[in-house]
This record gives structure tokens, sequence and C-alpha cells, in this order.
């Protein structure tokens, strides 16, 4: 098991690799001048050009890239924003916080409500409770994030003053920005379960529990959630690597200080070291959740541990022998 | 059936709720609670009067990346709303008539034609309890023009030969000529600041992003990155006919302009900045709102590439596109009806501003439009090419529709600011469309640009020029008074609109929303606003 943790980990490195490649390309190919954009329009072609010299950005792109990749792995260094001036990695974290608590309580949301409403759906196939559940969440998901979210604001914030229109300054902040996200997934994660369940309550072991006597609702959660739980927890963590980049249109509409926005804006403004960090960040980050994702496969379902940790090949052998 | 008619009854209450929800206290009956700035002498509003224990919030579009730029280098805008508030300047200037009034210098003399004499107040007091000094002034000098490597305040000042006289007497030095120097001494960049509160913030760096320093009517108190900075009134302030309604003003940031509304419409915040014009009209009904429009005196120009491109040298192709375009529908549009087409180069509200055309001039003649482009040799139509900042795309549609009633058919390329300049100057455009002040005795006009070696008048303009206009040029920036530039200046704008140098598109607008009891809305020297004069009246 730890063999294997070291072996995704170390995935990480062509991974960064990979990524700074491509953004650095992007630095050389892309039009515009960061040293212009600090400066604005009206500075002249003398400090933009000693600006240029200050940033290091006259050097050869290779250059530029082999002492960013070596301040990042002999001091941990992100570079720091051409913007602020402050380390990447320093307003970066915060940021990532922020984003991470608003991902993991959006999918919660959307992981609960999508999950109960798929149990229902399943168990309710072909009725009209069935097709309630399936407007419902195919509504939420067909508005546009940022239409829910002026949305909620309108009516939690404008009309019944519960929640505050914006900021994180207290937890009820967090409550808007995570119910749009949450809400929108909510499809999804009905549309899984209620396959899935589908799928496991044909199968011969719940016909068998049925002829047992035992109970319809120890059937469901005890026998049938629980298989057809992985499929949703897949989806569960490409919804965390997903939303933890993203979610820029609710950062912009809820005022809430997220990796997503800070990324974007950096790219309009040429920051090209916020840009790498922010993205190198994430990608880390992702590939933690993929990783973390993996293994929670085995602790729903210990079959899998063969699978996913040895590899297909040797699950083939292990079968073949069998 | 039941069961069918359940579910009907259930989704139209969820509906109904929805609706309600949704009904908001809006009342499309209501007056127009929109308003214009005339003039940012708020000195006999409640702000100076009266002084309570709230807080005003207020919903900004951006974070800046620091909130004293001037002490780093930086020239960005999201700063100054909030240093002019921190910070004093020296001098005042009258947004109607452009005249120099004293802040914290009560007097000023030039001593020749780089040097003036400022006498300072005596009872300004600093955040770290020290009464300003003359030697405060020559540290900000020091350091502004450390600094104008990067940026662009300390650009104009010799350092070297700035100095204290005594206490209450300062010499400030110019590094070129112009009288209207002094004027600029009242932008927000210029506001004065002490060593040793500099030193206590940690720096420069720590300074620009916590500047507990100046002298403003408000004090640094609090930034949380990404989330809010928190401003408390100075209760030390100099000036008694200044109270400060507000205790504490709080900015936050929402870039989404609509939920910045909504955020006023809650309670959450009071005011709100950078709306769309358009969308700003929109909000004229709501009784829970009040608009105010203002000027912050910048025009669309459209400029012509006169080295590059073989259609632009040509006088009656540049004239073919003035006449057929329709300066009201564009500044209709662009202006969302708030205001009308320029007559002048820059904005009547400007200082030293001039109307050159009358209505009839600016009226749209395809016809002549079309006879003049068939005597330049394109009389089968004419394809040019042009390029914009990314901001106005919609008035760049408009322009379009319009030239192309007369033949002209004008691609657009939208950029942005990392783009625009290169682009701009890079002469592969025959136009260049951009929002600026060209003041014309203005430092950061024609002096600047002068300065800065920059090809003729100003980014991305004519890329050529005449020993006339350089001539006029000469004598508008050495000019020993407004008055003896304004004959320089007349001639120079005569020949800008005989020849199609330029034409002036429309005034660029903004809007701020704010709580329908809020008032005090008003702006500071070079169109920023005011965060300090807001109150609140009861309803």
């Amino acid at each position: 098991m730890i063999k294997y943790i070291i072996k995704r980990v170390l995935y990480l490195i062509p991974i960064l690799i990979g990524v700074s490649a491509i953004i650095f390309a992007l630095k050389t190919w892309t039009p515009g001048d960061p040293a212009r954009s600090i400066l604005g329009n009206d500075a002249t072609q003398e400090q933009v050009d000693a600006k240029r010299e200050e940033l290091g950005l006259n050097d050869p792109v290779l250059v530029q890239y082999f002492h960013y990749i070596k301040d990042i792995v002999t001091k941990g260094d992100f570079g720091d924003s051409y913007r602020t001036g402050k380390p990447v990695l320093e307003e970066i974290l915060p940021r990532l916080k922020t984003s991470a608590i608003i991902t993991l309580g959006s999918v919660a949301i959307g992981a609960i409500i999508g999950v109960f409403l798929g149990i229902i759906s399943a168990l309710k196939k072909y009725t009209w409770a069935d097709s309630l559940v399936l407007v419902i969440s195919m509504f939420f998901q067909s508005v546009p994030e940022f239409v829910v979210g002026l949305a909620l604001i309108f009516v939690f914030a404008v009309n019944l003053h519960l929640l505050p229109a914006s900021g994180i300054e207290n937890a009820a902040g967090y409550i808007m920005p995570m119910l749009c996200i949450g809400l929108a997934s909510i499809a999804n994660y009905t549309r899984i379960t209620r396959s899935s369940m589908l799928e496991v309550l044909g199968e011969d072991y719940i016909r068998t529990a049925r002829a047992k006597g035992q109970k319809e609702s120890n059937i469901t959660f005890r026998h049938a959630l629980r298989n057809a739980m992985i499929p949703v927890a897949q989806s569960i963590g490409t919804s965390l690597g997903n939303s933890i980049g993203g979610g820029m249109v609710l950062e912009t509409v809820f005022g809430v200080p997220g990796v997503g926005k800070y990324i974007t804006d950096s790219i309009t403004q040429r920051n090209y070291p916020s840009v790498l960090g922010g993205a190198l960040i994430i990608a880390m980050v992702l590939t933690i959740i993929n990783l973390l994702v993996d293994l929670s496969f085995i602790a729903i379902d210990p079959r899998l541990k063969t699978t996913i940790i040895t590899g297909s090949k040797k699950c083939k052998k292990t079968q073949a022998a069998a | 059936m039941n069961r069918k008619r359940l579910v009907a009854a259930g989704l139209a209450a969820v509906m109904a709720v929805s609706l309600a929800a949704c009904g908001g206290k809006t009342d499309s009956t209501q007056s127009s609670k929109t308003t214009q700035i005339n003039d940012n002498t708020a000195n006999s509003d409640a702000a100076n009067t009266e002084k309570t224990d709230e807080t005003l919030t207020i919903s900004l579009s951006s974070e800046p990346s620091s909130i004293v730029g001037s002490l780093v280098g930086e020239s960005e805008n999201e700063g100054c709303v909030i240093s002019g508030a921190i910070l004093d300047t020296l001098v005042a200037t009258d947004p109607t008539t452009g005249e120099v009034k004293p802040r914290l210098a009560t007097e000023w003399e030039w001593l020749d034609d780089y040097r003036v004499q400022f006498t300072l107040r005596d009872d300004v007091v600093m955040t770290d309890g020290h009464t300003m000094t003359s030697a405060d002034v020559v540290y900000t000098v020091n350091t502004l023009a450390a600094q104008s490597a990067n940026g662009d305040a300390g650009r104009y000042f010799d350092a070297s030969k700035t100095e204290a006289v005594d206490d209450t007497h300062v010499i400030v030095a110019f590094n070129t000529v112009s009288p209207d120097l002094i004027a600029m001494l009242s932008w927000t960049p210029f506001g004065i600041f002490s060593e040793a509160e500099v030193e206590a913030a940690g720096g420069f760096d720590a300074a620009a992003d916590k500047p507990v320093i100046g002298s403003g009517r408000y004090r640094f108190k609090e930034w949380v990155a990404g989330q809010y900075i928190v401003l408390e009134r100075n209760d030390d302030y100099w000036d008694d006919d200044y109270a400060g309604y507000y205790k504490e003003i709080k900015l936050t940031f929402t870039s989404d302009a609509a939920a910045r509304v909504m955020q006023v419409q809650s309670g959450d915040a009071q005011v709100t900045t950078d709306i769309d014009i358009a969308q700003a009209a929109t909000y004229e009904s709501d009784e829970n709102l009040s608009t105010t429009f203002y000027s912050f005196g910048q025009v669309y120009h459209l400029w012509f590439n006169m080295r590059d491109s073989e259609a632009m040298k040509n006088a009656d192709v540049r004239a073919a596109i003035d006449k057929a375009l329709d300066y009201q529908a564009i500044a209709a549009y662009a202006t969302a009806g708030q205001a009308e087409e320029s007559l002048g180069y820059i904005e009547s509200d400007v200082a030293f501003a001039h109307d050159y055309y009358t209505k009839e001039e600016r009226a749209q003649d395809i016809e002549g439009a079309k006879e003049l482009l068939a005597s330049a040799g394109y009389g089968d139509g004419l394809s040019v090419k042009c390029v914009g900042l990314g901001d106005t795309e919609g008035l760049y549609t408009v322009i379009q529709e319009q030239l192309a009633q007369a033949g002209i058919t004008l691609t657009i390329e939208s950029t942005d600011t990392a783009t625009f300049v290169q682009a701009a100057n890079s002469g592969d455009y025959d136009l260049i469309i951009v929002g600026e002040y060209l003041d014309t005795r203005n430092p950061s006009a024609f002096t600047f640009f002068r300065q800065a070696n920059i090809d003729t008048f100003c980014i991305g303009g004519p890329k050529t020029t005449t020993s006339e206009i350089e001539g006029l040029i000469d004598e508008i920036v050495l000019a020993e008074s407004n008055e003896a530039a304004a004959e320089p200046i007349e001639k120079l704008m005569e020949i800008f609109k005989k020849d199609t140098w330029v034409l002036n598109l429309c005034p660029q607008l903004k809007a701020v929303v704010t709580a329908s009891n809020i008032k005090g809305v008003a702006t500071r020297e070079r169109g920023f606003l005011d965060i300090t004069t807001y109150y609140a009246v009861a309803e």
C-alpha cells in the first residue's frame, strides 16, 4: 500500500514538469507584456524596459524556466507576484483554503441531496416521484451557476435578509457559494446513484436477501447502497478536482477570494508567477485528491484493493490462475 | 389523479413562493433618482458637520494591489480611491475652473521657471502624532522621484533642488517647465507622508499595503487580503469644517456589478462603484437605490495612423470617416443617454476645456462621406483595421454600423491592457480608439509625452507631426499662465479640426449606485471618487 502511495506521489514530478513547461511556453507565445501590464498605458518604453530587466523577462525562456524550477525545488519558492510583489505561495494558500472549504461543502451538499434523490428515484422508478426528482435535478443543472448565484442573493440576502450578500467574514457567508455549486451538481449524483442503484437492486444477492426476509430498508442501505456508491465516490473525486480550481463565476458573484479567480485575473494581467504557482499548486492538490479517492474505493469495497494497487495486469494473472 | 393534483399544487406553491420572493420592492412608477455630480465641493454636506459611530460599506469591483501605489512606483487606479482618503495633497483643484486652491499648503510662489515655494499649514497632525513640517514634503518628493523609474508620480520632480526653508516653508523643484505642474500636485499620488511613518510601517512595501501614514480624513485600520479594507475616521483632522459622518469605511470587493448592486439592495453595502452606464440606467426606477453618473474627464478618441496607413494619410478619407459618424448616437449609446456628444477634445467639465465643434458640424452626412471617399479614390469602398481596448466592444459595433453606411468596412480588434499599447504603437492598424484626457494644459499630456519621447501626441496617436504642431506644443508647455496658453491651444485644436487629425467620439461616464438614503457622492481630482463625503439622511 505504501509503495503504491509513493508511486502515485512520484507521478507528480512529470505532471508538474508538464504543467510548468506548458505555461512557460504559453508565456512565450501569448501576446502582451507583463511589464506594460504592471506599469499601465502611460508608462514610457524606458520604464517598461527597466521593469522587464528587473523581472528577468529579458532572459531566454529556458533560462527563466530553469531558474523557476530550481527555486521551487531548492527553496520551495514559487516566485513573487508581478502585481503585488508578494510571494505567490503566501497569496495562494489562504485562497486555496477558502476554495477547499467551499468545494468540500458544495460537494457534500450536492452528494447528500443527489444520492438521496437518486435512491428515491431508483426505488420509485417510472413513477411521478421519479419524474419530479429528474425535473428538479435537471433544473439546477440547466440553469447557469451565475444565475443561480444571483437568484440566491436576491432571495436570501435582498428579500429575506437571512444570509450576507457577499464575503466570508463569518460561516454564513459560505452557505450561498456552497449551495450554488452544490445545487448544480445534484443532477450528476442523482443520475449516477439512480442507475447504479437500479443495477445493484437487480443483482442476485439482493433477490436472495429479499427471499431471506430481510427488511427493505436493510436491503437498500446496507446491501444495495454500499455497492452502488463506487461510481458516486468516483464522481465526488472528479467534482472535488474540478471545483477547487474552478468556481470563478461564484467568486465573481459572491466576492469570495478563491484560487480560481486569482489565476484567471493573473492570466489577464500577464502575471505569470501567479499563474504558474496557482496551476502547479492545483495540480498537486488534484493528484492528492485523486489518490485519496482511489484509496476510498478500497474502503468502500475491499475487493478492489488488488485491482487498484497491483494494477490490471497482475489482476488478470490472478484471475487466470484462479 | 389525486397524486397528479398534489404534484401540480406543490409546483404551483413553489412557483408562487419564488415569484413572491422575486417581487422585491421595486416600484416602476417611482420617479427617477438619477443625478449627476456637478461639483465636488461637498463642504456644506452633513459629512462635514455631523459625526456618527456607523460604518459605511462600499463595494468595489476589484481589490487594489497596494493602497498607496506611489510608494512603490505603481500607477494603477484602484488604490487611488482609497489613498485619497488617507493622504492629503499640498493643493486642491477646482473641478469646474481648474483653479488651484490651498490644502496642506496655504500659499505658494514661483521662484523661477522650475521652483515653487509653498507655505505649509502648521496644524496638520500626521498619524504618528507629529505636526507636519517641510521635511515631510521633502521626504515625499524624494520618495516619489526615486520611484519614478517605475511609475508616474515622481516623473516631474527635481529632488536635488527640493529643499526645506524652515518648518513651514518648502521649495519644490521640477525638472521641466510648466506652470500647471502645481495643479498636478493636487492629484492623489502626490499625497504627503513622513519618513517616520514609513519607517514605523516597515518600509515602502509595507507602508504601501498598510499605510498608517499621512494626514487625510481617514486612517488605515485593517486589510484582510481578498476580503476587505477598513479605514477609520481621523478625529485629529486639521480641517475643522470637515467632521466625517462615518466612523469607519469598509471597502469590499466583488467583480460582478449585478451582485454589487444586490449588496446595496440587501443593506450589506451602502455604496457600489464602477457600474456599467447602461446597467446603472436600469436602476432608476428602484426606490431603494439612487444612481449618480459622473464624468472622470476622459473622452473616447479615434486616432488615424497617418504614418503607415496609405488611406489615413489622405485628409479626404479622414474627413469622410468624420462625416460618416453619428456622434449623437455614439454618445447616446456609450453613456446610456446620460450625455451628449463631445464638442471639444476634452470633457467639458474638465479644466481648460473648449468647444471646437458646433452640433451642426458634428451631424452625420453619409452622402458627403461617400463623395469624399470617391474623390480620394475609394469610391468602391474602403476596408480599414482598428484596435481598441476590449471594454468597449458595444461602442465599436455602433461605429462599425455607421461607417458601413458610407461603404467603409471596419474591422476592430479588441485587446487587453497588456497588449493594447504594443498594438496601438505597432503601426499595423489604420485607426486606434482609446479613452484619454488629451488635456492640453495637463502635465500628463504634452509635457509627459515630450519627456517620454513618445511619437507625437499620445499612445497610438497619428505617428507623425509637423513643425507647426511641434512649435505650438512648445508654446503651450512653456506658457507662463493659462491665459498665455490659450492662444496656442486654440491654434493647435484648429489644426486638429481642419485637417482631421483626431476625432473625439464621446465622453466617458461612470456610475455610482447607493442606497437611497445615502448622499454626498463627490469626486476628487482626476475624477476619482471621494469616499469621505458620504452621509445618511432620514427617509
